[in-house]
């Protein structure tokens, strides 16, 4: 490793200030201290630092998000192969999947991170290591189906009018992710909904678990509907069923969920607002719904959650430290309006029950204001306490 | 009876290298280097000149707009040199040390006046006696303004930094002037004074006497900070002054009025990893004494500070030691950059998260080594700072408001309450490497300069 330090070593020399590649520098430094830790030292208090820096971080997140793409790529070969009318099995499912997604992530990942180190090089900073996991959230909300060259203008889209335009990393309103998957789905509507975009096989049109929800008349007993078309509670929870790359297997999500809460890098406030919002809202709607309502309103809260990509993106989108609230009361309400308004977009928006991406991009848009509110509470507060203890207690 | 107060934010650093319990010896050193880093040192002029002789406790240097207030020579000898940095600030003046010690004239009070002195005299005398810049005034943490009144007194007697000195250790033989010394500094102020201390404090010094009102901080770091102490007893607002004292500072208060002269000596403890264990400990040392003489040698990446390792200055082997300083911490530095440092499982390094192995490991103490762990990026983990600073502050906003200059909103959210020391351990956490307490000390600075 000597050798290869000592590489990058002369390598940094022609990146310097005042050098040819100056310009590069941010990509350089990219590169340099993903190889190797950066060794810098503090020259002011405090002098030792935490361990975790956001490289540490931002690894852990993507450790997180393995699960669901893994069962992502099987899944998305093992839904091709049943199509097919073929028994699928493990291996043969994995590497199909892998052929079909394994190139959009890699698209996602090239086309955003040209323009992450495009933006550092002419701001002249660093390159975020949030980009990381930008790339991988957004393929993963993808169907296995959708045209590489439109995954690259979706994700172009994400970084640059999502995230870059209002300074970068840290800075940004929404999450860049979603921004570029909304951008998909106002643009190319055809590509990212209906019925024939889930299933990697031409001419096959299978109708996620949402839709078939969506499209029942009024007064049918969902629950059985579902199970007479082969989606029982645990096939949805486990994730057998057709979706966005990532989003089937909710099981994977619980996994990710737990490494993120015990790393201690998402938010639980915000995670167990989002459960609370949807059992309120759906358990309302259950509450009163009569037989002839519509089967969404009829649908029990449990089954809510195994349904669309509420649980990823309650655990990947949601949790964005960046884009949602910064206060406890803040992510507490962030939290629950999002499960609330996921419900009310599937219950009263039969064109298009899918609404998590919505539900999270509106509350992002929301999310300055609960910090406004729940700032300006904390400063009532303090001033209370201030004059109360006119010249010390 | 004393007022429990239970600190739930925070968290203790586990830390290797404790200064155990022995003392070590110092002799006068041959030369010592006064170091003006603890003053601001424009605000001072010069009245010796290379080449004078200097006795200990004459004056070495004057306040510009406060002539009475000096910062005294804590030895006798010859003036060889007044060295200066950068920008032609004053850094430190070197003294040949004399073999002989002479003081200045001693000018005591007998134990019958002691009692009787009025506010004028102590603050007279300490002026004048070289410990008025130990006095401490908030907010703004700066050198006290003797012309004001402050509302209370606060004497911490309590250190909960990492590896920080025993308190009973430092009051150990100095019991009586510590309590003299607290008797005189109660009498600046007409509001309260606080005596702060922690649970481990056994010292007969520490307990409930006439006009000291007594606090008992349970919790972790950073319970013995200050600026927790001032937030949870006072709270400090606009208009509002506090002065605040260490322990040490006390006691030098009390042996200038009992002796009559400048006691330059103060308990240091000799702490951290970077120093063989046999060399750490407690020293009675003097201030200006260089550093390497309290050391001696060690590895030249290892690098030595002038307090804890969350919260101190960093300084030259060679420099001397501060008026001050309680302790100093000698880093481990210069393992070097490491290869794919993300990927590893990392059972010796310590982190308030769970992203390393030895979160899941049994083993409670850590080496760390002065590095900042990463490089500087944006603020992305938003929610790291708040149970880690004491105070009724929202860290995150009041970073935010700072970085965009509103006083307005700066005042609202609280900076008055805060010092820098106070958001040491959330820079610690800080995963982006954010430096949060230069942030809150431009904060104040611009307060200062436009708010008030």
């Amino acid at each position: 490793m000597r050798f290869l330090r000592k590489i990058f070593d002369c390598a940094g020399e022609v990146f310097r200030p005042g050098r040819p590649l100056e310009r590069l520098f941010p990509l350089f430094e990219a590169v340099d201290t993903f190889l190797f830790t950066p060794g810098e030292t503090p020259r002011c208090a405090p002098f030792v630092r935490d361990a975790a820096d956001l490289k540490r971080v931002m690894v852990t997140v993507i450790a997180a998000l393995l699960p669901s793409a893994l069962f992502g790529i099987y899944n998305t070969g093992y839904q091709a192969i049943l199509a097919s009318g073929k028994e699928p099995a493990l291996m043969e499912a994995m590497m199909l999947g892998a052929h079909i997604v394994l190139p959009i992530i890699l698209v996602s990942y090239l086309a955003g991170g040209f323009w992450e180190v495009l933006f550092a090089c002419v701001r002249k900073r660093t390159i975020s290591e949030g980009f990381l996991v930008t790339g991988l959230l957004f393929a993963l909300t993808l169907p296995a189906t959708i045209p590489l060259w439109q995954v690259a203008v979706g994700v172009s889209f994400g970084v640059v009018i999502g995230k870059e335009v209002f300074g970068g990393t840290g800075m940004n309103l929404v999450n860049p992710a979603l921004a570029g998957r909304a951008f998909l789905f106002f643009a190319y509507p055809a590509s990212i909904s209906g019925d024939t975009v889930w299933v990697a096989v031409d001419g096959v049109t299978r109708a996620t678990p949402l839709s078939v929800v969506a499209s029942a008349p009024a007064g049918t007993n969902p629950v059985e509907l579902l199970v007479s078309r082969g989606y029982d509670w645990s096939a949805l929870f486990f994730g057998f069923c057709p979706g966005s790359i990532g989003e089937t297997s909710r099981l994977a999500c619980c996994v990710g969920l737990g490494v993120l809460l015990i790393a201690g890098v998402a938010s639980w406030r915000i995670v167990v607002g989002c459960v609370l919002g949807l059992l309120a809202v759906s358990g309302l709607l259950l509450f009163f719904a009569g037989p002839q309502a519509s089967a969404f309103m009829r649908l029990p809260p449990y089954w809510h959650m195994v349904l669309g990509s509420f649980a990823f993106g309650a655990v990947f989108m949601a949790t964005d430290p960046v884009s949602s609230a910064a206060t406890s009361f803040g992510r507490w309400v962030y939290g629950f309006c999002i499960g609330a308004l996921v419900v009310v977009i599937r219950v009263f928006n039969p064109a298009y029950p899918e609404g998590t991406m919505l539900a999270i991009l509106l509350m992002n848009i929301f999310a300055p204001l609960l910090d406004f509110v729940a700032v300006e509470w904390h400063v009532t507060r303090r001033n209370h306490r201030l004059q109360g203890a006119k010249g010390g207690r | 009876m004393a007022r429990c107060i239970r600190i739930r934010k925070g968290r203790n650093l586990p830390l290797t290298g404790e200064a155990g319990r022995q003392w070590r010896d110092c002799r006068i050193p041959s030369v010592v280097r006064v170091p003006f880093y603890e003053f601001t040192a424009q605000d001072f002029r010069f009245l010796v000149q290379p080449h004078d002789r200097v006795l200990l406790g004459s004056p070495l240097l004057q306040k510009r707009n406060n002539p009475a207030l000096v910062i005294v020579s804590p030895v006798s000898g010859r003036v060889t040199g007044i060295v200066r940095g950068e920008r032609r600030i004053p850094e430190y003046l070197e003294i040949k040390t004399d073999i002989r010690q002479e003081t200045v004239t001693p000018r005591p009070f007998s134990p019958e006046r002691l009692p009787h002195l009025d506010r004028d005299e102590i603050i007279a005398r300490m002026l004048e006696g070289g410990v008025w810049p130990f006095v401490c005034q908030r907010p703004f943490g700066r050198m006290a303004d003797p012309s004001v009144l402050p509302q209370a007194v606060f004497v911490r007697a309590m250190d909960t930094s990492p590896l920080a000195p025993d308190i009973n250790m430092i009051l150990q033989g100095q019991e009586d002037d510590f309590l003299l010394g607290l008797s005189l500094v109660r009498r600046l102020t007409t509001g309260s004074t606080y005596l702060c201390h922690g649970p481990e404090a056994a010292s007969r010094a520490i307990g409930d006497f006439p006009g000291i009102e007594r606090a008992v901080f349970r919790g972790p770091h950073p319970a013995g900070n200050t600026g927790t102490h001032v937030h949870h007893l006072f709270s400090l607002s606009r208009g509002k002054v506090v002065w605040t004292f260490d322990v040490q500072d006390v006691i030098a208060v009390a042996r200038l009025f009992r002796e009559g002269v400048f006691c330059p000596w103060r308990v240091v403890a000799l702490t951290g990893e970077g120093l063989p264990p046999d060399r750490r400990g407690y020293v009675r040392v003097m201030a200006g004494t260089p550093l390497e003489s309290l050391t001696g040698a060690i590895n030249p990446q290892a690098k030595v500070v002038a307090g804890n390792a969350l919260w101190g200055v960093l300084r030259e082997k060679s420099s001397g030691l501060g008026f001050m300083t309680n302790q100093l911490t000698i880093l481990p530095g210069g393992s070097g950059r490491k290869f794919l440092g993300w990927l590893a499982p990392g059972e010796n390094l310590f982190s308030f998260r769970r992203l390393f192995l030895s979160s899941f490991l049994p083993g409670t103490f850590f080496k760390m080594e002065i590095c900042l762990n990463g490089s500087p990026r944006a603020i992305v983990l938003n929610d790291v700072y708040d149970d880690l600073v004491a105070l009724d502050v929202l860290t995150f906003f009041l970073i935010k408001a700072i970085l965009a200059g509103e006083i307005e909103e700066m005042e609202r959210l609280g900076i008055l309450e805060c010092s820098p020391e106070d958001f040491a351990l959330a820079a610690f956490a800080c995963p982006s490497k954010t430096d949060i307490p230069a942030l809150i000390a431009r904060g104040l600075e611009l307060m200062e300069k436009e708010g008030i």
